[in-house]
């Protein structure tokens, strides 16, 4: 037997060890369509509970949005449930090229080619369209998926120090002798909420020669006027050589990505991304759902700006009950709580009070960041967040930390 | 077990050796009785069937530098230690914090 008693006791003692250090993940089981208010099973075997959801990426509330939901029926009849097939053999549909077309359109770019997820994407643009003359320089905070893009691709490796735009133009200045630089960012951060400084970043890579990326998952939809994103927020629209995003946060949830930007450059994706030649097809399902939700997105702006109403008020909210809140203005709004124990304590107890979000600590975030990440929604009601912060001052109450800053926390329950 | 055989050099009384030259020193013997000693040359015969593949081969000594921290482990190698060195830091760099999606 290759997988000997002696083995599988190795494999046992290392997740007991994650359960030691309170790494371990455990799924919630939910029994309800994704919305703001859904049912939820935890722990295991326990009746499902309604509670309100502040962790979803479901940012624009198209999730179970009933006509996303009616066209993915449509795309079903129409057009078949799976492809059995990769792209570049009998996988790709009409509908493929149409969702890339408006994906494009909606984006700025030049053309865009969809992946099987985001992920995949950021695992398989890097090592298309880069060699080992090149050099990647990347903000210190960019998402694993990018890291392990970045991997897998044969140019340099290099970092800067996070929004450090003087960091940067070191870093641009060195590899001068490379063929081709590459500035790599998450247009918002997914742990601080945070918005790359997109304007600056170009100016350098401009000014220095060099392409840049943006990895768009937590902004495409809802951030700039329109919802295309940080490159409109921060006014440098078809300025950005390589976008990638997700159609599995605000563009429907279900799942998805792409790789949009320079016509060559997506070209090269085409003809050598890996994740991209190797994986199925996305499903007619999705594609077809998919272009639904930039149908709506495209019409009007009111789910975006819903949502920017949500965030406004909910930070408000947070900051008068006496949170330490992470500034910034997407809506990714982290309740920073700096002790592990307390961000779990506080999640548990908010979950028992009707709300469920998640703590997050060390390796997630950094030693001694630890937080609770709310998430808005435009599905978000008033009611919600009003329940919402009630719970978040009694729990908070409890715990003793209202008012508190970073230091207070600190010395009260230490690092 | 055979004694180990050892060549000793004796330093001029004025130098000091760094940990640095020390290092240089043994990666410089090693390198050598690693070189001299393979079994059967077998990295010629690699080396000629890369070549024979149309690949065109280059080789030579660096730098190895290993990090470990729990099960978290990079590698980096380089020319030059410092290349290694600034290749393994950007490598931890990356892996600084897990993320979240």
């Amino acid at each position: 037997m290759a997988f000997s008693a002696g083995l599988r006791g190795q494999y046992q003692s290392d997740l007991a060890g994650l359960r030691e250090a309170g790494l371990f993940k455990e799924e919630r089981f939910i029994h309800s369509p994704q919305a703001a208010r859904i049912e939820v099973e935890f722990p295991a075997g326990a009746a499902p509970k309604p509670v309100i959801n502040l962790c979803s990426n479901n940012y624009l509330g198209l999730s179970s949005h009933p006509e996303v939901v009616a066209a993915a029926h449509a795309g079903l009849d129409a057009r078949g449930y799976g492809m059995s097939s990769v792209r570049f053999i009998c996988g790709t549909q009409d509908i493929h090229r149409e969702l890339e077309r408006r994906l494009t359109a909606f984006l700025g770019t030049e053309d865009t080619l969809l992946f099987p997820s985001c992920m995949d994407a950021n695992a398989g643009v890097f090592e298309a369209v880069l060699t080992d003359k090149d050099v990647m320089i990347a903000d210190r905070l960019v998402h694993a998926s990018i890291v392990d893009g970045m991997r897998l691709c044969k140019a340099m490796t290099d970092t800067f120090k996070h929004a450090d735009m003087g960091h940067l133009e070191e870093k641009l200045q060195e590899h001068q002798d490379k063929r081709s630089r590459i500035v790599i960012t998450d247009g918002v951060f997914s742990m601080d909420g945070d918005v790359a400084k997109l304007d600056e970043i170009v100016a350098l890579a401009e000014k220095h020669d060099a392409m840049v990326f943006v990895d768009e998952s937590h902004a495409s939809g809802f951030i700039g006027r329109t919802g295309r994103g940080t490159h409109e927020h921060c006014g440098v629209l078809g300025r950005i050589d390589v976008i990638t995003t997700t159609l599995g946060k605000a563009l429907g949830g279900a799942s998805g990505g792409c790789v949009s930007g320079r016509r060559e450059l997506v070209e090269m994706c085409r003809q050598r991304a890996r994740p991209y030649l190797f994986s199925n097809t996305v499903p007619p399902v999705i594609v077809a759902a998919a272009i639904k939700v930039l149908d709506l997105i495209g019409g009007t702006t009111e789910r975006r700006d819903t949502l920017e109403r949500n965030t406004a008020y909910w930070r408000r909210l947070l900051t008068e009950a006496g949170f330490d809140v992470k500034a910034g203005d997407s809506p990714i709004v982290p309740v920073m709580l700096y002790n592990a124990k307390l961000a779990q304590d506080v999640a548990r107890d908010l979950f028992a009070e009707g709300i469920y979000v998640v703590g997050f600590f060390f390796p997630v975030v950094a030693k001694g960041q630890a937080r609770i990440r709310t998430q808005l929604s435009a599905a978000h009601e008033k009611e919600h967040l009003d329940a919402a912060i009630e719970a978040f001052v009694k729990v908070g109450r409890r715990h003793g930390i209202l008012g508190l800053g970073r230091n207070e926390i600190v010395e009260k329950f230490g690092l | 077990m055979p004694e180990h055989r050892a060549i000793t050099v004796r330093l001029p009384d004025r130098v000091e050796p760094t940990s640095l030259d020390l290092e240089l020193l043994k990666a410089t013997f090693q390198a050598i009785v690693a070189l001299r000693f393979e079994s059967a040359k077998e990295w010629e015969t690699v080396l000629h069937q890369l070549e024979e593949q149309g690949w065109s081969v280059g080789w030579g000594l660096a730098w190895m530098a290993e990090a470990r921290r729990g099960d978290d482990f990079e590698q980096a190698s380089g020319r030059t230690l410092d290349e290694a060195l600034n290749q393994l830091s950007q490598l931890a760099r990356l892996d600084m914090v897990g993320h979240c999606p």
